[in-house]
């Protein structure tokens, strides 16, 4: 009988501190989140200083609630999977010097994951029959990537963002907006009872790359939008406008990857990121892939939102193709997708 | 007696093994790599090279701070893992005692600075005068200013104002940042550390911890979280911003409160002190509370119409924000609340930062206690707000109009 293999998960790349248990890399035991979003709540997004000291106070008990609720110990795994970047400097450290130590007292071999890889990865515990090659948008609060997932740990990137991720221009516009923080699901509320043809803000296209995106300009037009209308005393409409913002996003962004899908003969899109679980950006994928004929593949909220099980996920394929990352494993904050660098 | 010591406060990364009284291993590096990259390897390689078996290690000790926050989150990470995957306690040195130990049985004072930029320096007062039957004193290492941040000109002034002819040793990574100023304005002869000694050592940092182990001084590694001594930028800001929440003391805060005069004060009350506090009528004690956390804490006594405020404690990396200020006029109200019309308190002479506080509040000094203060022997000056009262305020009370 084939054995087991299970795979600590650490994650701590920007505000949640996480630790997960799966096995054979489809078969989540345990995934605990400790989330400081109230903390940051009150500076109107994440401050990299009070995060890495949240980090270091619950490292230790998310690790041993993890190692409980999956029922095994520490010294059944076998590899200790840690997201090394991209994220927060600070923050990832607590999370890499942690697993390294773990490695180090144990003997239990150290997997280096990349965050974004992670997150593509985390649509395996759900969808056990999908299995590369097929086509992945990671969007999240630092990230827009339209990938290609040519198999497990061969990654091509086909379009990024040139400048703000889709996720940050849903926190700006939030907070231009009055709405909270994060602004993802802010905007996913206002835009609800809104208007998405109530003004046409522009679809930006980046020369030279026909699936690069840009979300600065939106986000500037929504601003400028904003200023005028007040400098003109019109009554601004905040669920129209989140509405009408939020569709300009997801037009953008259903349109690439319907392209790049059809261009490269791919039958499968993975959503990933926190962004995943935007409501508008699910049932304009969901309506335009099923147009085309395009099976579409998306986590639950729980794994869309930063978390260690795709982080053990993808760290179990990692570690079935042979990558053992050295004890000399740094932080890389500005990590490149694909990008080995332990 | 197994020690396995980490340092990674400051630019030096250094991990040693102390078994009773021998060093069987010591590994120090001052290179441009990160420590992320340099710890880890280096704990091998000691490992390796003496064949330790790590499960027969008794503490992880680490350096908790002051020092670089990333430095220290490395080195807390690092032995939070290793006591978490081990199930062995840590001991946390501050970071200051730890470096002083470098300088073991100096004939003077010990002040190790560590640059904490601003213009300021994390810093300590030591000496070799302790004694191992003294509960305060760690071994011969005896604490006259406990761990804190400072500025340099500060410190020059608390180092002259103590009554001794001794000199003092300054070492750490302060040094080459401060050794012209402090020569220029100490009065006091000094000298500085050299090569060998002038920064952190994992050795020097597990003998200590031997003692702090002796002691029971240890705590689980999920317990362990570095000591800052400062808080983010951003706190700061919105401390600044936003200030502190005065309200009374209640008895489950007595715990805390005297864990803040522990660290404040060189004679601090206990915490059975602050309990009888609440039980009596004729005395009260508020917190300045922020986010939870207390960061200050005002006591007052009433005696026959005066009210003396018996301790203003602000903790170190709140202060010069305000928050003293608002302690003490909320302790005023307080004060005549029971009744009282005249304050009076003592403040060690040498506290400029309290005494202007006070004298700008209305407080005049009065008089001298010779000598009141201990640790170091200090004098008080007797200050006095006088005629404060209700109606001395200028406020006509109803029967009068």
């Amino acid at each position: 009988m084939k054995k087991d293999i299970l795979i600590l998960g650490i994650e701590t790349s920007c505000d949640e501190t996480a630790a997960a248990v799966v096995k054979n890399g489809r078969e989540v035991l345990s995934n605990i989140i400790y989330s400081q979003i109230e903390l940051h709540k009150v500076y109107g997004g994440v401050v990299p200083e009070i995060a890495s000291r949240k980090h270091i106070e619950k490292i230790n008990q998310v690790t041993s609630r993890a190692l409980e609720a999956a029922g095994v110990t520490l010294n059944d795994m076998d590899a200790v999977a840690v997201t090394y970047g991209p994220g927060l400097v600070g923050a990832l450290l607590v999370g890499v010097a942690f697993a390294k130590s773990l490695s180090f007292a144990t003997g239990i071999p150290l997997v280096g994951v990349h965050h974004i890889e992670g997150h593509i990865s985390a649509n395996y515990i759900e969808h056990k029959e999908l299995e590369p090659p097929f086509m992945s948008l990671v969007v999240s609060g630092g990230h827009t990537h339209l990938v290609n997932v040519a198999g497990y740990g061969k990654y091509e990137i086909l379009g990024r963002t040139r400048d703000d991720a889709a996720g940050e221009a849903f926190d700006k516009v939030a907070r231009a907006l009055g709405l909270g923080y994060p602004g993802g699901p802010e905007i996913d509320r206002a835009a609800r009872e809104g208007d998405p043809y109530a003004i046409e803000f522009p679809r930006a296209r980046v020369s030279g790359s026909e699936y690069d995106f840009s979300f600065s300009g939106l986000k500037s037009a929504v601003l400028n939008y904003l200023n005028s209308a007040e400098m003109k005393g019109e009554e601004i409409r905040v669920p129209d406008v989140a509405a009408s913002f939020q569709k300009a996003v997801t037009d953008v962004l259903t349109e690439h990857s319907i392209r790049a899908l059809g261009q490269r003969g791919e039958k499968r899109l993975a959503l990933a990121g926190g962004v995943a679980s935007n409501s508008a950006l699910r049932a304009s994928m969901k309506e335009a892939c099923d147009k085309e004929g395009i099976a579409l593949y998306c986590p639950s909220p729980v794994y869309c939102t930063d978390n260690a099980a795709m982080i053990a996920v993808c760290g179990y394929y990692e570690y079935m193709n042979g990558v053992r990352s050295p004890l000399t494993l740094n932080a890389v904050p500005g990590l490149k997708l694909g990008e080995r660098n332990g | 007696m197994k020690i396995l010591a980490v340092d990674s406060s400051g630019l030096v990364a250094s991990v040693a093994i102390v078994e009773d009284n021998v060093m069987t291993a010591e590994y120090t590096v001052n290179y441009k790599k990160t420590h992320s990259q340099t710890l880890l390897p280096m704990l091998d390689e000691i490992k390796r090279m003496t064949e330790l078996d790590l499960s027969s290690v008794d503490a992880i000790a680490v350096a908790k701070g002051p020092g670089s926050f990333t430095g220290l989150r490395i080195g807390c990470a690092t032995v939070k893992g290793l006591g978490f995957a081990l199930n062995k306690p840590i001991i946390a040195v501050p970071t200051a005692d730890a470096l002083a130990m470098n300088a073991w049985g100096y004939g003077g004072l010990v002040c190790p600075l560590m640059d904490a930029r601003r213009m300021q320096v994390y810093t300590g007062i030591y000496s070799w005068e302790g004694s191992p039957e003294n509960a305060r004193d760690f071994g011969r290492l005896h604490i006259i200013m406990q761990q804190r941040p400072m500025s340099v000109s500060e410190l020059i002034g608390k180092l002259d104002a103590l009554e001794t002819e001794e000199k003092v040793l300054f070492l750490g990574d302060g040094v080459p940042v401060y050794e012209k100023e402090i020569t220029r304005k100490l009065k006091r002869s000094c000298e500085f550390a050299p090569a060998h000694m002038g920064r952190q050592r994992a050795g020097a940092l597990a003998v200590l911890a031997g003692i702090y182990y002796e002691k029971g001084l240890t705590e689980t590694a999920e317990e362990h979280k570095p000591e800052y001594l400062r808080l983010s930028q951003a706190e700061r800001e919105r401390a600044c911003r936003e200030g502190c929440v005065i309200r009374p003391m209640k008895e489950e805060d007595a715990e805390e409160v005297s864990r803040l005069e522990e660290r404040v004060f060189s004679m601090p009350w206990r915490k059975k002190d602050f309990l009888e506090m609440i039980e009596r009528d004729n005395m009260s004690c508020l917190v300045a509370e922020l986010d939870g956390e207390i960061v200050g804490q005002a006591g007052i006594r009433e005696i026959a119409g005066d009210i003396e405020l018996t301790n203003v404690a602000i903790a170190e990396e709140h202060r010069r924000k305000g928050f003293g200020r608002k302690l003490l006029r909320a302790a005023i109200e307080e004060g005549k609340r029971l009744g009282g019309t005249q304050f009076t308190l003592e403040v060690r002479k040498g506290n400029e930062a309290a005494v202007r506080l006070y004298e700008s509040e209305g407080f005049k000094s009065e008089g001298v206690r010779k000598d009141f203060y201990e640790k170091p022997r200090e004098d008080a000056l007797v200050m006095w707000l006088r005629d404060c009262g209700e109606n001395a305020s200028g406020k006509a009370s109803g029967d009068d109009l």
